[in-house]
């Protein structure tokens, strides 16, 4: 009886525990097979606080069809909270509220610090990880901390091995033109800076009333016609014996100064420019008062589709890159992603990370799903849904998809998405700046950082005063003489602010790291 | 129909010279200080795009409600309306009623210690030690994260206290005094007779304050993360640091979609809606300084 | 002899704790100021050693103490600063013409819209006098670059009244930079500042005018020798205060944001001061013992103003703060 009782008991036991288990094998079997990201529990998500250091953001909230995704995916959902001023990281740091994490480009020095941050390689180790960084993310990395560990990786980083393998192009700065005014103008070959110059010449005599270049300070500058100049767009350079050459000192950048102040005195560019920004340079494109605009291959033809409206006929292409044109960028990637001390999932955390790292992350969350949000077209580059594109025209994308938890985000697929909707008069261009693109990372690499005192000091002046306000002096000399002079105190204050110094210092961490990155310089 | 009273006894040749005078200075300060404040109002009714061509100087030329529509679509600006209310309110007249009471007691010219008072609030006006330690304190008061640090840390300002302080001294001394006789304490005085003449004064202090309370998102940026503590200037400020692309630096780079394309209107829309209900608010003080209920009508 | 000094000096005690006690009401007022502002502006002044030391986030609050002492390291590296010398120049040369040109606006106007004696419309004009205080910098900046361009309405004016054949480059242009800074100063806030000049003359007493009014005094003569003198105890405060925040920008203390918004490579020569330097060079990477040093230095120069100007006004006018 009592072993009736017993069995029975069993019984009942492994029946009901039976009953129990089948709904959860079958939520199993209806899971998407992809559950290898599963980190918590989609139900009931682990919840990370992140503090996001840029206060332009588009957006301050985890909901959308793509964060749901992630969740649904990872178990994890975040809960951001976005900067409104540029002081208020370093009191987090100070005081010890940091969140869980944080998405920052700026203080990536000083967050690389074990008393702040946890490094990932560490957490790697720790929880048994299957994570294999590449190393070039952990070499780019290791360049901000003091000691041998990683704290975060760069996001949007690429080589230029990556860019070998893909049709889209690097957003770098070109100069947006409108062809349709070039044709009218016979089409005149354009082969160097000079025959720019010319170009630029007759639209000022066919058309006086319109602004031939126009260019806006905030990011791309007049980067261009330092290229057009030979001249690099870094703040260092190496001689072929090994020593570092401060770039703003070089004959180059004179001969490109000496350039830009052709095109002042000759009224083919506007002093105002030094006062705008990308929306004040598109707007005059976009209100028909200039011709040509400095600004980068992230801006497509539809950037300056206003002004379609009044004049139907504008075609704006992106310029072919001069015959010597030689673009060598120094990146290292965008932003980082922390893993503070205060974070209590460091594990599901670094796993996190892992997933937004992987391919699959990156492009949910840049693009959305796979066969809903976009298709992959036959040249390679994704197709997206009818229903994101509008949303991308009516300004709702950032509300209905989020395409911003990009903290792993990829710099390819960020620009195949925007090469996918250019035109065809965009391939060509397109094609050919990306072939004569070249990264060089040993420069950012080498830069100095918070760890090298008085140097990231000097560092930090010069690039302040050569960067834009020192040149716009030189560049707006009324006359040659005035040139000379002004050029001569652009040189004199460079030297006062230590420069030859800090070349001193450079170069042999420069050598170093063109060491590291396999670069030679003889 | 300016000055009115002064028709019946005929009016002088500078009477009118200075009436000249006047209207035309005021003319041209009604004109100066109303037009850009309608040009902020009509260029948020116009179509973003469109705005940024330029030419738009006397009416709306491609009219929308979009501007207004995608920021007010927000829920948040509801809530901080109300925080702000609550904070505008409260922290107002607690600035009103303790700088009274202190600039009271400064006024009495035989105070002791008067000097050393003095020097030891404008030493604090002048010497910061910066927002970290300043950071630590809230925290250990248990501020942080609370309404109450909104309205407590700099309810007293130095500034309003010297002007009150000025006020109060001005007020005849024979009239503390006669009550003084009368067996009144000086709470009683401060009470009765300083605070009922003082209206004009509290109603400037008031104006000023509420003002500033309303306008500052720097307490909600650094001392609070509760998203129901957010206020109006704080909404009114992350929709122009979303818009404006000054502050993106080099940043910009990866922001394609940060660029709106509507910068000015939705900044000028953000703007209206949050300046409009402090701009209610200012003519109910304004009776006490423009009807002027004076010290010199009271004595006598 | 020293029994009779200690008896007197007991005796001075007893009385001034006597006159302490006698004020008890009124002390206390004020020392709950003084507990306020101790708690709230004296203790986080611990802070202040961070100019003499070497401080790094990283270590947080106890890094404040813990850090080592440089001296005046940063205090230095700010007076050697290549741009020392011209930083210095531009904020004394823009604090002063501000202070000169915009602090007597609000006075003039304040006494021009007391004169007004149609209630409905003296309530509008101050109404409409202050609402540029309304709006922000940001907005004012934006919209002046739209405006003061080549192509604005302000060029377009210029050119049409022939002041000058072609557009001026007002917004890159050093030789324009001051006087745009003053003029948006002026607009933006002297509406502002007539409220408190406003309250102080509706304090003024009226029998006062009346019998002005009978010894035959005119309008300005009224203007001039009874609002004047009545409100000059306000305008002393208002103007110590301005000098106090000199550097800062005067009352308003927009000389940031002006320098900040309308500042560019074009006028950066006459448009760069202290607190836009400090800004890029120092707290945008975190320095903050730098930004503390100077901040310090800066607050030195106020107190020391705002005394001296004290002591100036007391000796002028007899009228002073303290």
């Amino acid at each position: 009886m009592k072993k009736n009782l017993q069995s029975c008991f069993a019984f009942l036991l492994t029946l009901s525990l039976l009953i129990s288990s089948m709904p959860l094998a079958w939520a199993e079997e209806a899971a998407p097979a992809d559950d290898k990201w599963m980190i918590g529990d989609p139900d009931n998500p682990v919840t990370l606080t992140v503090f996001i250091n840029f206060s332009w953001y588009s957006t301050e909230s985890f909901t959308g069809i793509i964060p749901e995704e992630i969740t649904r995916r990872t178990g994890i959902k975040l809960e951001p909270i976005r900067a409104v001023d540029n002081n208020q990281l370093g009191v987090m740091i100070a005081s010890g509220e940091l969140p869980d994490l944080v998405f920052t480009s700026k203080l990536l020095d000083t967050l690389s610090d074990p008393s702040v941050s946890y490094a990932y390689n560490e957490l790697i180790d720790e929880y048994g990880v299957d994570w294999d960084v590449d190393n070039s993310h952990i070499v780019n990395a290791k360049a901000f901390s003091s000691d041998d560990n990683y704290y975060f990786l760069h996001s949007h980083a690429a080589t230029d091995e990556d860019w070998a393998n893909t049709t889209a192009v690097p957003m770098v700065a070109t100069m947006v033109y409108r062809h349709d005014m070039y044709e009218e103008l016979g089409s005149p070959e354009v082969k160097n800076a000079d025959d720019l110059e010319n170009l630029l010449m007759m639209v000022k005599e066919k058309w006086p009333e319109i602004t031939p270049l126009v260019f806006s300070v905030d990011s791309w500058y007049l980067n261009p016609l330092k290229t057009w100049n030979n001249c690099s767009l870094q703040y260092f350079d190496v001689d072929e014996n090994g020593q570092c050459q401060i770039v703003a000192k070089s004959e180059a950048f004179y001969n490109y100064l000496k350039y830009a102040n052709r095109l002042y005195q000759k009224g083919l560019i506007k002093a105002e420019c030094f006062s705008w920004d990308t929306a004040a340079a598109r707007t005059a494109i976009c209100s028909n008062t200039a011709f040509a605009n400095i600004g980068s291959t992230q801006y497509g033809p539809g950037y300056y589709s206003a002004i379609l409206e009044e004049h139907p006929e504008a075609d704006l292409r992106e310029m072919m890159p001069l015959s010597d044109y030689k673009l060598n960028e120094s990146d290292l990637g965008w932003a980082g992603t922390f893993i503070t001390k205060n974070n209590q999932y460091p594990e599901e955390s670094i796993r996190f990370m892992q997933f937004l790292f992987s391919e699959e992350g990156q492009k949910l969350s840049q693009w959305g799903r796979e066969g809903i949000e976009y298709t992959i077209g036959e040249n390679g580059l994704p197709v997206f849904s009818e229903e994101w594109t509008k949303s991308v025209d009516e300004n709702t994308n950032a509300e209905i998809y989020n395409p911003w938890f990009y903290f792993g985000g990829s710099k390819i697929l960020e620009a195949e998405a925007r090469c996918a909707v250019e035109p065809d008069t965009y391939i060509a261009s397109n094609n050919a700046i990306r072939e004569s693109y070249h990264n060089e990372p040993w420069y950012a690499y080498a830069a100095p950082k918070e760890s090298d005192g008085d140097y990231k000091v000097i560092y930090d002046k010069m690039v302040d005063f050569a960067k834009t306000n020192g040149q716009a002096k030189v560049i707006v000399s009324a006359t040659d003489e005035e040139f000379e002079k002004n050029y001569a105190s652009f040189i004199s204050q460079l030297d006062s602010i230590g420069v030859d110094e800090l070349a001193e210092f450079m170069t042999p961490r420069l050598q170093e790291a063109m060491e590291l990155f396999g670069a030679s310089y003889n | 129909m300016v000055k009115a009273r002064t028709w019946r006894r005929g009016k002088t040749t500078e009477d009118v010279m200075v009436d000249i005078v006047i209207v035309a200075v005021l003319a041209f300060v009604v004109v100066s200080c109303l037009y850009p404040f309608y040009l902020s109002v009509i260029l948020s009714f116009n179509e973003g795009l469109d705005a940024q061509r330029g030419g738009i100087y006397l009416w709306v030329r491609k009219f929308t409600l979009s501007n207004y529509a995608s920021l007010l679509k927000d829920s948040a600006w509801l809530m901080a309306f109300g925080v702000t209310v609550a904070r505008t309110a409260i922290g107002t007249a607690l600035t009103v009623a303790f700088t009274m009471l202190v600039s009271y007691g400064l006024s009495h010219r035989e105070l002791m210690f008067r000097k050393a008072y003095f020097g030891f609030f404008i030493f604090a006006m002048y010497f910061s030690g910066g927002v970290i330690p300043y950071y630590i304190l809230l925290r250990s008061l248990h501020l942080l994260n609370t309404f109450w640090v909104y309205v407590i840390p700099g309810c007293l300002s130095l500034f309003y206290i010297l002007v009150a302080t000025s006020f109060f001294e001005g007020i005849p001394a024979e009239l503390g005094e006669s009550a003084k006789l009368d067996g009144a304490g000086e709470g009683t005085i401060f009470l009765r007779i300083i605070l009922p003449l003082s209206k004009p004064l509290m109603a400037t202090i008031a104006i000023f304050t509420s003002v500033a309370h309303w306008n500052s998102w720097y307490e909600t940026a650094f001392f609070t993360s509760n998203k129901a503590l957010r206020t109006v200037a704080y909404q009114m400020i992350t929709v122009i640091n979303k818009t404006n692309t000054a502050n993106m630096g080099n940043d910009a780079a990866m922001a394609a979609g940060a660029v709106s394309t509507t910068s000015l209107s939705i900044q000028l829309a953000a703007m209206v809606i949050a300046v409009l209900p402090i701009l209610c608010v200012y003519p109910f003080f304004q009776q006490y300084f423009v009807t002027g209920l004076t010290v010199g009508a009271v004595k006598s | 002899m020293e029994l009779e000094q200690r008896k007197q000096r007991a005796g001075r005690m007893s009385l001034g704790l006597r006159t302490f006690q006698k004020q008890g009401m009124l002390q206390l007022f004020v020392l709950a100021g003084v507990i306020y502002i101790f708690i709230f502006h004296y203790i986080p002044m611990f802070g202040l050693i961070i100019g003499f030391k070497d401080y790094k986030i990283t270590t947080g609050i106890g890094g404040m103490f813990t850090s080592n002492w440089v001296g005046l390291k940063y205090f230095k590296e700010f007076f050697g600063d290549y741009k020392f010398g011209e930083l210095m120049r531009n904020t004394l040369v823009l604090s002063i013409l501000k202070l000169i040109c915009s602090f007597p606006i609000p006075i003039l106007l304040a006494i021009f819209i007391n004169e007004v004696r149609n209630r409905p419309l003296k309530k509008f004009i101050q109404t409409v006098s202050y609402l540029p205080y309304f709006i922000s910098w940001v907005i004012v900046s934006g919209m002046l670059k739209i405006m003061a361009d080549s192509s604005g309405i302000i060029n377009q004016a210029i050119v049409a009244l022939g002041i000058s054949p072609k557009p001026l480059e007002l917004l890159t242009s050093p030789k324009y930079f001051y006087p745009i800074a003053i003029l948006t100063a002026i607009w933006k806030d002297t509406g502002w500042w007539t409220i408190i000049f406003l309250a102080a003359i509706t304090g003024i007493d009226p029998t006062l005018y009346e019998a002005a009014e009978i010894d035959g005094a005119g309008r300005v003569r009224k203007m001039l020798d009874i609002t004047l003198p009545s409100i000059a105890p306000t305008i002393t405060v208002v103007l110590i205060m301005a000098l106090g925040n000199l550097l800062g920008g005067g009352l308003s203390g927009s000389n940031f944001e002006q320098c900040y918004l309308l500042g560019n490579a074009g006028n950066i020569e006459v448009s760069d001061i202290i607190q836009t330097y400090v800004m890029r060079i120092g707290l945008s990477n975190a320095r903050y013992s730098y930004a503390t040093a100077v901040g310090m230095f800066q607050s030195v120069i106020s107190v020391i103003l705002v005394y001296t100007s004290n002591l100036i006004s007391k000796k002028v006018s007899g009228n002073g703060l303290f």
